[in-house]
């Protein structure tokens, strides 16, 4: 009976390893990298769905809010921090579509984490925002959310979580990311 | 060749029986299953070789993180790289360098060391089985094999009692003995454990790294630090630090709150050992489930979650009025011991401000005040000459808050910064100013108002989930265990032959009395040396048993 010499098998075996392992790791990098990156509003975005998490608290200004009164329309959620860097760089877009977009009927609401209500307060002044901010103290609510670092913005409709920006944005992809989310 | 050697499926040169029960095995038409298990790909995949190369590729991959900075644990150091050498930032981002742990090629070799070992152990496992049931075999009758180690003794003992004997002598020793077949022939065996013991290392490090994979990607690794009278979410969005951010998202975080309400810490200058305990509230699920003190060695264990003291400092609660008298900033500051003098250093940073405002503060817990002559000593450090005081003890006797104001841009526009640094590159040191603890404040030349208005300890936490720990820990021992054998255990068996003496039956015409013929064999696959002794030991008490005849010299062909 003929068998291959041990050395003759081994090399073959070594080659033939290295190819199944190579194709392996392509299949999972190609598995990890498809999901993220083809979102229509870019990078950033990602479609979700799960409910709006149960919240009750106080705003910033200390007026006590309930997430039951967000269940109905589309509402855009932003985490946020007067101490974060890129909040404050982001700050003046999301005013900006605040302002293009209520009059649509469109609620935004902010979520204050790792602050003080001054801080908090102040920044809100700084830069003019025109929504009210939960106060988000320890982080419950962007922890239910998902976020796991400010800023991180998500879009709500009836009381779904369907789409999350993550990191720094501006006012032309949370309205991409409305409109995309009002389409469905 | 003998045909009492039975098939044993061991993997000594000696064992001519299992090379050609491997080329009869080879022999067999293929079934689906077994052409699978014979795809070349698949062989090369089932070797030790592979899963040692990939044991290595994995160390390597392990290596690289010591190497380049990573992400979760210096972000800044990582943005440096970018900003100094893009090309070789982008190629490095490419290949995930900056994240080893959660890259998709450090998954891809766990995955396949795994899959590997996986598929090492079992085709050994079954052989393993299949050769302790084969091993004690009954033999088909014939001559015995050649064999190391051979006696032959004649008794006056019929058959069936000789072969009762040797049986139970045996049986007193341990040994596991097969069947005989109609000639009177079978096989005994002892040190299976040895292949036991090596297929149970083998399995203990598939779970030992089952048990490591299941950390490095299920499990998280952090350091929180809760100021007292605050509380703390267990998922990302409330850590400090990472050691390790875990592979597979952060949905692996349990979500429970930590509410610190005291932290005690004994004075360094009485207490023999000092102690410091935080202690906590667990709140899951908007229900108080328990409240526990953390020590040192006594860690928060809850849901799978540990938190474990890890260190603690001071955190002033510092207010700043602006001119008009309106707060505009009230929080406490964390502060790190370290600083000059003694001091206990932090930064806090009031970016609404027109220009933009950020401080040093300096918490001297229990100060004393300097002359000029003493200060003029500490004229090179942070805090100048110009301030007269030192620290004395890390007691709160007379908390005093010494803030250096500093008034331009923060930075904070131009990119991520860590929230303890003040970066100071495009601002100017406008003032310096003291507060005592719930004191008035001081007023600084610009009209900005500082209070110091209560001191707290914050209290830093370890926090780990560590789901593969039992099975690295299971997986260790086991391993351990494994070894034993490999080292003290060897395998060796015996064959043995008891048949009525076919010369005495040709001399029963002569009208002699019935002899038995009993013929014991014996090798060992391990060391070979001291199985000689043990050979005759077998045979000393055996003949004891079975005394051989005295009348007929005895024939004793033991070969070396």
């Amino acid at each position: 009976m003929t068998r291959p010499t041990p050395r003759s098998l081994n090399v073959r075996s070594a080659a033939l390893t290295l190819r199944l392992v190579a194709a392996a790791a392509i299949m999972t990098l190609s598995a990890c990298t498809a999901g993220s990156g083809s979102h229509a509003c870019g990078p950033q975005v990602a479609d979700q769905d799960f409910a709006l998490p149960e919240f009750s608290g106080s705003l910033v200004d200390g007026s006590s809010v309930d997430l039951v009164d967000y269940r109905e329309g589309t509402v855009v959620l932003n985490v946020w921090g007067s101490w974060c860097a890129p909040c404050r760089v982001e700050a003046p877009e999301l005013k900006k579509a605040a302002e293009a977009l209520s009059p649509t009927g469109v609620r935004f609401l902010g979520v204050d984490v790792r602050d003080s209500t001054t801080g908090a307060a102040a920044f809100d002044e700084e830069f003019a925002i025109p929504y009210p901010s939960v106060f988000d103290d320890p982080s419950q609510l962007a922890a239910d959310l998902g976020a796991s670092s400010p800023p991180t913005t998500f879009v709500v409709r009836d009381g779904d979580v369907r789409s999350v920006i993550r990191g720094q944005t501006d006012a032309d992809t949370i309205k991409c990311a409305v409109e995309h989310v009002n389409r469905a | 060749m003998s045909d009492l050697d039975a098939p044993t499926g061991n993997t000594t040169a000696e064992d001519a029986g299992e090379r050609k029960q491997a080329a009869s095995f080879a022999d067999v038409p293929p079934t689906p299953m077994r052409a699978f298990a014979r795809l070349p790909g698949l062989r090369a995949l089932r070797s030790m070789r592979t899963a040692i190369y990939l044991l290595i590729a994995l160390v390597i991959a392990t290596v690289v993180p010591t190497l380049v900075p990573q992400r979760i644990t210096n972000p800044e150091k990582v943005a440096e790289i970018g900003r100094t050498h893009p090309y070789w930032f982008s190629v490095g981002e490419r290949l995930r360098v900056f994240d080893v742990f959660t890259s998709p090629w450090y998954m891809a070799i766990w995955v396949s060391l795994l899959v590997v070992l996986l598929l090492c152990l079992l085709p050994r496992t079954r052989a393993f089985v299949r050769q302790v049931r084969r091993s004690t075999a009954t033999p088909r009758a014939g001559t015995l094999p050649r064999l190391p180690h051979t006696v032959e003794w004649r008794t006056d003992a019929g058959p069936e009692a000789a072969a009762a004997q040797v049986r139970s002598v045996l049986r007193r020793r341990l040994w596991r003995q097969g069947r005989a077949n109609d000639a009177g022939q079978y096989v005994a065996e002892k040190g299976t454990v040895r292949e036991a013991g090596s297929l149970l290392f083998h399995w203990s490090l598939f779970l030992l790294l089952t048990g490591l994979a299941a950390t490095r990607f299920l499990g998280y690794a952090g350091q929180a630090a809760i100021v007292e009278g605050k509380e703390f979410v267990e998922a990302p969005i409330d850590y400090d630090a990472w050691t390790n951010r875990g592979s597979l998202g952060d949905s692996v975080h349990r979500g429970f709150t930590v509410a610190l309400d005291r932290f005690q810490v004994d004075d360094p200058d009485t207490a023999e050992t000092p102690d410091f305990v935080s202690d906590v509230r667990v709140i899951d699920g908007g229900r108080e489930v328990f409240a526990q003190q953390v020590h040192p060695n006594v860690p928060l264990n809850y849901r799978g979650v540990k938190m474990y003291q890890l260190s603690f400092g001071w955190a002033p609660e510092v207010v700043v009025r602006d001119p008009s008298g309106k707060v505009v900033f009230d929080d406490f500051v964390l502060t790190r011991p370290g600083g000059p003098r003694g001091s206990w250093t932090g930064v806090l940073k009031v970016p609404s401000l027109e220009p933009q405002a950020g401080f040093r503060v300096f918490l001297f817990p229990d100060p004393q005040v300097l002359t000029p002559e003493q200060a003029a000593q500490f004229a090179d450090d942070d805090l100048g000459d110009g301030v007269l005081v030192a620290n004395r003890s890390p007691n709160p006797v007379a908390p005093l808050l010494v803030f250096e104001e500093w008034r331009g841009d923060l930075g904070l526009e131009s990119g991520p910064q860590n929230v303890n640094v003040l970066d100071v590159s495009a601002m100017t040191r406008a003032d310096v100013g003291a507060a005592q603890l719930g004191g008035d404040g001081f007023d600084l030349d610009d009209g900005l108002a500082v209070r110091f208005a209560d001191l707290r300890h914050y209290s830093v936490f370890s926090i780990k989930r560590d789901p593969g720990l039992v099975l690295v820990l299971i997986g260790a021992s086991l391993l351990l265990l494994g070894l034993i054998p490999a080292l003290y255990s060897r395998r060796r068996r015996l064959w043995v032959w008891v048949r009525p003496d076919p010369d005495a039956v040709d001399a029963g015409a002569e009208g002699s009395a019935a002899a038995t013929l009993v013929t014991l064999g014996g090798i060992a696959y391990q060391r070979k040396d001291a199985f000689s002794d043990e050979f005759t030991d077998v045979v000393t008490a055996c003949r004891a048993a079975v005394p051989p005849q005295e009348r007929a010299p005895e024939s004793d062909v033991s070969k070396p």
